[in-house]
């Protein structure tokens, strides 16, 4: 077998690929590297020509920093640049090409680009990525690109320094277009409405750190999907920004509230991600204005299954909206903050919220005010069945939270947040509808916490560890005290996802003692029918031992339950 | 007419090894997509480029992508498990085999693994000098020095 092995290990399988095979080899690597093999052989002086994805970058080197260098030295670099480009353009000829990027900052010339988009352009280039930064600006929407019958993806950044025209449009088979730090200077907007109603089978289109200046902003376009706009750090903004995008499926907007959206066209809308944000020279005291009014927008997202709002968007629809549509489609809401949640609109946003199925915090954060106090009603009379919440702070009285929740059926909690339920909660409700419970442990099970969990969920059928990490010894067992809430829990099924994950803080005897707790778990919980063993590592050793090793603990366990081990591929039962 | 998940097609290797598969999974290769299409696919569907030990490992890749697909496009989760997936799959060949599995998708017309698997040789490549490239893939240089010193010059811009 071996000797067999090194026999055809001496032939040169790569150089007798075909032509072609060997260009799509060549083709995942930058240009400049893959112009390295020319020296290989003589079978490879003239690959290049077979390679359909061109990416150059005039900074691709490694000794030189362009600030550093001499200005002979960057001269020589330049002109060495261009004379590549040119020659693996010239040796490509008329051979169709797929993807070209360039990304120039060392100051080529204009011409230069421009004849290496024509090139390009006129072998039906389908996906053309550009980021070209010179000093005398350059424009990047040239109208042979804007003009190309062929490009299916456009990618496009520049600098805000200078503002970009756009004369006629005309790209019938674009599909995805992402412009990135790119400035428009026209009065009425008109330049980037001609961009949008030019590409009629738009269906993504991204918009980063985009500079306006013009008094009005409109996507209007019948094929769009998707949407992303990040409009956040710009001091320019025009005044009014409105969506004409009745197909729009996808809608994630970043914005300093400040415009009016005098027309929001989201009938299809089914995933919206907001950021909105107060401007930050607002006065306190000063209520919104008409200039900051956000209703519109929100009014037409009413048919959203699925909503992430950032915590200042919640202080936007609390002070910008003079009303907030019901959200009958509304599935899934996502509250993802880092900063302080604005517990105070919640109320009147669950209240519109009358299909709730999962709400997810991104982190419950510290205050010592307790301003949930107030949501008492709107969250016990909440439809929500599942609760997620991230790691949080353990500083947090969140007792009308869990107060307000304890009709879920589904819980997923973090160690974290279980914790929170043991030490910050006064009383912890009787979950009566809970039958899934999920604990995902990102470091260590807090035992101590889940006797006052499980005793109050007197109908829970399924419980699931998420990992077994703990610190300490062998010898400690933290989870001896929780035998009597275990011994009269009626949960049925036990499912431990990623045993033997090793904390990297103790890699010494982690099975060991992962398989102690399962055998304390398994004699304790007297109505136990079904354990499920996820196991998830890559230890060497053979996982069917120690899955023998599991299923000898039937033995401890209550006559009527099965073990099943699974690892990534195999299942023993 | 059976669904698709229930339509079985046998794939035969040039070594005479068989292989049952579902109809989705067969459809993962182009080529065999067409003779189905174009009913010729009654009995075993012969590939005569493409060894038992290969084509084994082609379906096993076809039936995962098949199993584990990303629900849409948005479904990151899924397009994540995927790739972590198809790295490890990679892991287990030598460089001849991902040759031979390079000229397979190729001739099967399997996009994704051909893409992979090509990725795969890219990566060895990736931050190699020449010389390391000659020695991992056993190229002999057929150059003479001056030869050599020349193609250098006519891509000074890489070689810099």
């Amino acid at each position: 077998m071996n000797s067999k092995k090194m026999d055809i290990g001496s032939k040169d399988l790569i150089s007798n690929l075909p032509e072609a095979l060997i260009g799509h080899i060549l083709s995942f690597l930058p240009t400049k590297d893959a112009a390295l093999t020319s020296v290989l052989s003589k079978r490879w002086r003239h690959m290049l020509a077979f390679v359909p994805n061109l990416d150059f970058d005039d900074e691709d080197y490694e000794d030189y920093n362009r600030y550093d260098m001499s200005p002979l030295k960057r001269l020589k670099m330049l002109t060495s640049f261009q004379v590549f480009v040119d020659r693996v353009l010239a040796l490509q000829g008329n051979a169709p090409v797929n993807k070209f990027s360039l990304s120039c900052e060392l100051g080529v010339e204009p011409s230069s680009v421009n004849r290496w988009l024509s090139n390009v352009l006129e072998r039906g280039v389908l996906d053309l990525d550009l980021y070209v930064s010179l000093e005398d600006g350059y424009p990047l929407l040239l109208s042979q690109v804007l003009m190309s019958k062929t490009l299916v993806r456009l990618k496009v950044e520049g600098t805000t320094d200078f503002s970009t025209d756009v004369g006629e449009v005309f790209l019938p088979k674009l599909k995805t277009l992402y412009l990135d730090d790119l400035a428009f200077n026209d009065e009425g907007g008109a330049a980037f409405a001609k961009l949008t109603s030019g590409c009629h089978v738009l269906e993504e289109l991204v918009m980063i750190d985009i500079v306006f200046y013009c008094d009005f902003f409109l996507v209007s376009n019948p094929t769009l999907k998707r949407l992303k706009v990040r409009l956040d750090f710009t001091d320019q903004k025009p005044n009014t920004v409105s969506f004409d995008t009745p197909n729009l499926v996808y809608l994630e907007f970043t914005d300093t509230v400040g415009a009016k959206y005098p027309k929001a066209n989201f009938d299809s809308l089914v995933e919206a991600n907001l950021d909105l944000r107060m401007r930050h020279y607002q006065d306190e005291d000063e209520p919104a204005g008409d200039s900051e009014d956000s209703t519109n927008l929100i009014m037409e997202i009413y048919n959203v299954k699925i909503l992430y709002l950032s915590g200042a968007t919640l202080e936007v629809l609390a002070l910008c909206c003079k009303a907030i549509p019901i959200f009958s489609n509304l599935i899934r809401l996502t509250i993802d903050t880092h900063e302080e949640v604005q517990w105070e609109f919640l109320p009147k946003l669950l209240e519109n919220c009358p299909n709730l199925e999962t709400l997810v915090f991104g982190v419950l954060s510290t205050i010592h005010c307790k301003p949930w106090e107030d949501t008492r009603t709107c969250l016990s009379s909440s439809p929500v069945k599942m609760l997620k919440s991230e790691p949080a702070d353990d500083s947090v009285d969140a007792t009308n939270l869990f107060m307000g929740i304890c009709n879920v059926e589904i819980l997923y909690l973090s160690g974290a947040t279980l914790e929170i339920l043991a030490s910050c909660c006064k009383a912890i409700p009787v979950f009566t509808n809970l039958i899934h419970l999920n604990i995902n442990t990102h470091g260590n099970i807090q035992w101590k916490s889940l006797p006052k969990l499980l005793v109050n969920c007197p109908n829970l059928e399924t419980l699931v560890l998420e990992g077994l990490n703990y610190i300490g010894t062998i010898h400690c067992k933290p989870w001896e005290d929780t035998r009597t809430c275990l011994s009269s829990s009626p949960v049925k099924m036990l499912k431990v996802l990623r045993f033997g994950q090793i904390n990297l803080l103790e890699k010494v005897d982690v099975i060991d003692k992962q398989k102690e707790v399962i055998k304390y778990l398994l004699e304790t919980m007297p109505n136990l029918e079904q354990v499920m063993i996820y196991y998830d590592t890559s230890f060497d050793d053979d996982p069917s031992i120690l899955s023998t090793e599991l299923q000898m603990l039937e033995k401890v366990a209550s006559p009527k339950c099965k073990i099943q081990v699974i690892s990534a591929n195999i299942r023993f039962s | 007419m059976a669904s698709s998940s229930t339509n079985k097609f046998v794939l035969k290797s040039n070594d005479d090894v068989s292989f049952e598969v579902t109809e989705a999974v067969a459809r993962e290769f182009q080529v065999i997509a067409h003779i189905i299409d174009d009913d010729c696919a009654k009995k075993a569907i012969p590939l005569s480029n493409v060894t038992g030990e290969i084509l084994s490992k082609m379906i096993e890749y076809g039936k995962k992508h098949i199993e584990e697909a990303p629900v849409d496009e948005e479904d990151e989760e899924g397009k994540k498990k995927l790739q972590i997936w198809d790295e490890e799959f990679m892991k287990q060949f030598n460089m001849e085999i991902v040759f031979q599995l390079i000229l397979a998708s190729n001739y099967l017309n399997n996009k994704g693994l051909l893409d992979l698997t090509c990725c795969t040789v890219a990566d060895h490549i990736k931050d190699m000098t020449p010389d390391e490239v000659r020695t991992l893939f056993n190229v002999k240089n057929d150059y003479t020095t001056e030869e050599e010193e020349e193609i250098r010059k006519e891509n000074s811009w890489a070689f810099e």
